[in-house]
């Protein structure tokens, strides 16, 4: 059936691609909206997607197209935000204008209570977990810092590092099946 | 490469990690196979499980992407003449020429082939290969002839000689005892 659909999608049956948008604009939406937070800004990208899937049909070969068009979602999406950054660094004197204009709307009551929630439940997660482990998980993934700080501030090696952060991150995932998260 | 598990795919969808983690692990995203793979599933996990996006597509967002694609047409249009149908005949004539390339590199293959074979037969012959055999095919043949008849006589001659001997002594035999017995 969907096979169907894509073929007379590429010959140009407009209402053959309507089907497909339909089934697979939440799809999309969902990949654009872990990259870009502003929903309108997310709703423009999706559409470019799907513009840019049409334009791209006859090279599709008979695989997986949902792959196919999460791929694509992908690289829009990322590649969306790449230029954002660019443009916040070449005009750094309304660079915190520009950045909320084009990343982030003010997030609305529901989106601080589910960010706020989400945090609170890696803190309570991470808290189970031994100090050394927790320490480094949180320099490393939260923080943003390197190896390299992490080992000067904890006065071990960078190796050292590596190893607790493996393994914090295999307890991470225990600890997450243990409380029926998706993971 | 450094690649990104599961843990690391789903702390990004939870959107917990710092900016710099975040930019590297999208910038991997675009060369590695493997994680996009693990990345996509976990969107694909959220839709099974029922997950509601806060934000919702809009209603007419079907028809915005159809508009899109219409001003992008009549826009290469503007730029090149071609119309919606041309575009769709462009594909199909794009599809037809690939199937002719394919049929000629068939074609292409068995001509070489057939040249192959043809370059070999010719000089087997142009260096007498055959013209041995068919000389020599005869001259085994009578020769294979001739030593069966070789074999036949032989065999044949001893037979008789057999019988001649076998004879003789019984004959001799018979002559001994006659004395004998007078």
């Amino acid at each position: 059936m969907e096979k169907s659909l894509i073929k007379k999608a590429t010959n140009g049956d407009e209402q053959a691609f309507r089907v497909l948008v339909e089934k697979y604009k939440n799809y999309v939406f969902a990949i654009i909206l872990k990259f870009i937070k502003d929903n309108k800004q997310a709703e423009n990208v999706s559409q470019e997607v799907f513009l840019q899937i049409y334009l791209s049909l006859d090279k599709y070969k008979d695989d997986n197209f949902k792959s196919w068009i999460g791929r694509i979602a992908t690289n829009k999406a990322i590649d969306y935000l790449r230029k954002s950054r660019q443009t916040e660094e070449e005009t750094s004197l309304e660079k915190e204008k520009i950045e909320n204009l084009n990343l982030n709307s003010p997030p609305t009551p529901e989106e601080t209570f589910i960010k706020k929630e989400r945090e609170r439940e890696i803190r309570d997660t991470l808290n189970n977990l031994q100090d050394i482990y927790k320490d480094s998980l949180y320099k490393f993934y939260f923080e943003g810092k390197s190896y390299d700080e992490i080992a000067v501030e904890e006065e071990v090696t960078k190796k050292t590092i590596a190893s607790r952060l493996y393994r914090g991150k295999n307890l991470l995932k225990e600890e997450w099946r243990r409380r029926d998260d998706s993971l | 490469m450094t690649h990104y598990d599961l843990v690391e795919w789903t702390l990004y969808k939870k959107d917990l990690l710092h900016e710099n983690i975040k930019e590297e692990m999208e910038n991997h995203l675009l060369e590695c196979d493997d994680c996009m793979d693990a990345f996509l599933s976990i969107i694909d996990r959220e839709l099974e499980d029922g997950f509601e996006h806060i934000a919702k597509l809009s209603e007419d967002f079907t028809d915005e992407v159809i508009n899109k694609i219409q001003t992008k047409e009549k826009t290469d249009k503007d730029e090149k003449p071609l119309s919606k149908n041309l575009i769709i005949d462009n594909r199909v004539k794009t599809n037809k020429i690939k199937k002719a390339k394919k049929k000629k590199n068939i074609y292409n293959e068995f001509l070489v082939y057939y040249m192959a074979v043809a370059s070999v037969a010719i000089f087997l012959t142009a260096s007498g290969f055959f013209t041995t055999i068919a000389n020599r095919t005869p001259e085994f043949g009578e020769k294979l002839i001739a030593s069966k008849k070789e074999v036949k006589v032989d065999s044949v001659y001893r037979f008789s000689q057999n019988i001649t001997d076998a004879t003789s002594s019984f004959v001799h035999n018979f002559n001994i005892k006659e004395k004998e017995n007078r």
